[in-house]
């Protein structure tokens, strides 16, 4: 009998932010367990799980009556390997007076916006460790602040957002900041630019068009064919432009750090996916490894209570490319900001609503766009509709490192 | 587990107000993926909200140390500069104890292998057929305790139970995909005698959308379902109605005075908490005060928004009971309970009739709120010539709230809430809630879909 005992804890404080000021503070220390027992002869498995401070004990004796459900395995589970990935880079202590002084730094734009979010010190510590010699330990600490501005008589619960996530704070990193959100609170005050329903060059985050390509590379949904890349591996499917690598460590859209997998797998910090356009990995755990004769990415993801899942981190664009402020020129380019509730076909066909975008014309801000959907395919999103990406100097809190302009068809409300 | 509450004699302190919520959640989970036994979960959690308010600020500790309540309390208490000494203050306890599980017809209460049974029924419609990919059917029981106290006196528990099985897929033919899925929610075994033919049928009618065509993107008259209404009523004009956006902002009190007319006089809305048989139960908040039942909009006129104590108290109104918190580990939020337009007068037929080209919406994935809203459709018809035609492939519809509230111009005749056992709503970090959410089939004479 294999035994696997597995824990995610998270120690957080947090402040909430209301009415332009601290409102309340927050903190918990909540510990999530489980017992994996696995019947190597019979080849089955299960699992017992708590959250609090359960001993180990009750959760084997829980998965060792679950035996009887006779849940099957069919895959080596991982042994011999001990580290320790620890890391604490953070130097703010006293997130009262971190959040103060962003809120100081804030006060100018309280005549036009009531200023709300939080602010968190956390740390996530997992650990896995099996009777076979796996033991495998993870802590991470980061900081984050979120800013929601809501224009004085609107009715939204905020119009616009700004954020920094680190794993520390760098002046420049919260210099840039502060030009983010100066940007972000002046143009949002803008009037309108008339558009009309046709094609525009987009420029925005490349992962906005990423939901659905993060599916079709599922070792699953690949195998099983219902991938709309099914069968392209190693195939050109986008543009020679395109480059990306899936990423275990970032501070882009929240902090990650995950340097192995829940099945005790050792990852690669960034993974290639496609190279100059070429489908390189596809992503499976265990399992699905063993079902479909392939080796496992290190992408079981699991939470405590449940077991592996094939997951997909943050998908990072990279390559050397020429910065944004030099390649927006020339006629209008929209920038969403605010874009919820799309969603794509099976075709890659896509449809994605935009609440709030900003318009610019010869590499200059002129202007708010009316409410829009912008319609395309994600696949020509990435081939003939891709026009270049650039290297992020705008706005890199907001969007990430990298962005990406095409053409897409917008659609106005 | 109220008796331990009681003995820390809360009110006895001198902060400004303390809140006391245990929790107690199990879920059993059982899941079969590709024909395959994938997982099974048996998980009960306790733990503890601690709330101190002193000198104008909250402040909240989450713990799952349940004997150690007092001392976690008793740092907060020091972490809020307020002395841990206790003082003579009385205060006459006001206890409400509702239990609604006392019966044997709820299905969490089946064993195990009786889950597992019910779910070969619904694993040999889908797992049988060719034209399914990746088949996914999985059983879900929430159950849930709450225990509470305040300083000023209000003590109450409550139990709630909800179960959910869903079966999702891919159906696969040639280079055609189309993927769907059925959430079935329901509290009592009997809910059981209907699995075969509701996942039967459901099946049958997901196959004519696999070789469906999709709609070009236009702006006309449709019919939502019940689901999709309730969908678009949470999203629309629930959110708006949550009165923490109002906080700081005197401009948008003006704006949005009670009284004024913000739809069609044929649209009531109505948001409340106490109906025990759907999942956005909620029959005291977690600030201790009682569910009513709240019009949001009646006739067409602004008649009530969605409060905590410190948004009713902002804007001098009543409390509605809408403060909730997802679990242990969170403070209350104003929340939706369950929101439901109110039924009208017309059958479906009569809101189909008069549409020469529209779109009948059946079941919609997802959706969200903004400034404009949003649903993701999963299902949907050709409305010609006043009948229901074919099938069509529909992504996503959107609109602004009031100009859609204004053109709803037929309402149904039947109401019908739905619950939610698998997912539910998302506000501020806190996902999910298992609010509910409904009406009858409306009509939209003009309405944005893609």
């Amino acid at each position: 009998m294999i035994k696997e005992y597995f824990s995610n804890q998270t120690i957080e404080e947090k402040i909430k932010i209301e009415n332009n000021q601290i409102q309340s503070f927050r903190s918990k220390n909540i510990i999530q367990k489980s017992v994996r027992v696995f019947d190597e002869k019979n080849k089955i498995f299960a699992l017992g799980c708590a959250t609090g401070n359960v001993p180990d004990s009750d959760l084997e004796a829980k998965a060792t009556e679950l035996l009887s459900l006779k849940l099957p395995f069919d895959y080596e589970l991982e042994k011999d390997l001990k580290a320790d990935f620890t890391m604490d880079k953070l130097s703010v202590n006293d997130l009262e007076s971190f959040t103060e002084k962003v809120l100081h730094d804030l006060k100018d734009y309280q005549s036009n916006y009531v200023i709300s979010g939080a602010s968190g010190i956390t740390e996530e510590i997992t650990h896995i460790k099996n009777s076979q010699d796996l033991d495998l330990r993870c802590a991470g600490k980061s900081i984050y602040i979120y800013t929601n501005l809501k224009q004085k008589g609107s009715s939204n619960i905020m119009d616009i957002g700004t954020g920094l996530y680190g794993f520390d704070i760098t002046d420049r990193k919260y210099q840039s900041y502060l030009k983010d959100t100066e940007f972000m609170a002046k143009a949002y005050l803008s009037e309108n630019v008339n558009l009309e329903n046709k094609t525009y060059k987009i420029l925005c985050p490349p992962n906005m068009l990423l939901d659905k390509f993060s599916n079709d590379i599922n070792g699953i949904e690949y195998e099983e064919k219902s991938s709309l890349l099914a069968g392209k591996q190693f195939e050109q499917i986008f543009n020679e432009k395109v480059n990306i690598v899936e990423c275990r460590i970032t501070h882009e859209n929240g902090c990650l750090y995950m340097p192995f997998d829940g099945e005790g797998i050792v990852g690669v910090y960034d993974k290639p996916i496609v190279e100059n356009g070429v489908l390189k990995t596809i992503l499976y755990n265990k399992k699905n490894a063993k079902k479909y004769g392939k080796k496992s990415t290190g992408n079981g993801f699991r939470n405590y209570n449940g077991n592996a899942y094939i997951g997909c981190s943050f998908l990072k664009f990279i390559g050397d490319f020429a910065k944004c402020s030099d390649v927006i020129n020339g006629e209008y380019v929209i920038l969403p900001i605010m874009a919820e509730g799309g969603d794509f076909l099976p075709n890659g066909n896509y449809s994605q609503p935009i609440q709030l975008a900003f318009v610019f014309q010869n590499g200059k801000f002129i202007g708010k766009a009316p409410q829009m959907s912008i319609n395309g395919n994600y696949l020509d999103g990435f081939n003939k509709d891709l026009i270049a990406f650039c290297q992020n100097d705008m706005w890199e809190n907001i969007f990430g490192s990298v962005m990406m302009i095409y053409n897409g068809a917008v659609s106005l409300i | 587990m109220l008796q331990k509450l009681k003995d820390l004699e809360i009110h006895r302190y001198a902060a400004d107000r303390i809140d006391i919520r245990i929790e107690e959640t199990t879920l059993y989970h059982i899941a079969f993926f590709q024909k395959q036994f994938h997982g099974y979960t048996e998980e009960t959690s306790v733990g503890a909200f601690i709330s101190v308010f002193a000198n104008g600020r909250w402040y909240y500790r989450a713990t799952t140390e349940i004997d150690a309540i007092e001392s976690e309390l008793h740092k907060l208490l020091q972490q809020a500069r307020v002395s841990i000494t206790k003082t003579d203050k009385k205060v006459e306890l006001k206890e409400t104890v509702i239990d609604n599980l006392n019966s044997d017809d709820f299905a969490y209460k089946l064993p195990r292998e009786k889950k597992i049974e019910h779910l070969s029924t619904v694993r040999e419609i889908v797992e049988n057929d060719s034209l399914v990919v990746n088949p996914y059917v999985l059983w879900m029981d929430r159950i849930k305790s709450k225990y509470y106290i305040n300083s000023n006196g209000v003590v109450y528990s409550y139990n709630k139970a909800f179960t959910g099985i869903l079966d999702s897929y891919s159906l696969k033919e040639n280079d055609d995909i189309f993927e769907t899925h059925l959430v079935y929610n329901f509290q009592k075994k009997s809910a059981l005698n209907k699995l075969k033919d509701k996942f039967t049928t459901d099946l049958t009618e997901a196959k004519l959308f696999l070789h469906a065509k999709a709609i070009e993107p236009c702006t006309c008259p449709v019919v939502l379902s019940p689901d999709a209404t309730g969908i678009f009523t949470h999203e629309s004009f629930g959110h708006k109605s949550e009165a923490d956006f109002m906080i700081g902002d005197p401009d948008m009190v003006a704006q949005w005075e009670i009284g004024k007319k913000v739809a069609n006089e044929i649209v009531s809305i109505i948001d409340c908490g106490d109906d025990p048989t759907v999942s956005g139960y909620f029959p005291i908040d977690d600030e201790g005060v009682p569910a009513k039942k709240n019009y949001l909009i009646k006739n067409g006129i602004l008649a009530g928004r969605l409060h905590s104590e410190e948004t009713a108290k902002m804007l001098n109104e009543s409390v509605t009971g809408n403060a909730q918190a997802i679990g242990f580990t969170y403070e209350p939020l104003v929340r939706m309970t369950s929101t439901y337009i109110d039924k009208g007068t017309s059958t479906f037929e009569e809101l189909i009739k008069p549409i020469e080209k529209g779109y009948f919406i059946k079941s919609v994935t997802h959706g969200s709120g903004f400034s404009t809203f949003t649903m993701a459709v999963n299902r949907a018809y050709k409305i010609e010539n006043g009948k229901i035609t074919n099938p069509v492939r529909m992504n996503v519809t959107t609109g602004t709230v009031f100009e859609t509230l204004h053109n709803i111009d037929g309402v149904g005749d039947t109401v019908e809430i739905i619950s939610q056992v698998f997912g539910g709503c998302g506000k501020m970090g806190q996902y999910p809630l298992t609010v509910s959410f409904g009406g009858p089939y409306i009509r939209i004479k003009s309405y944005n879909v893609s």
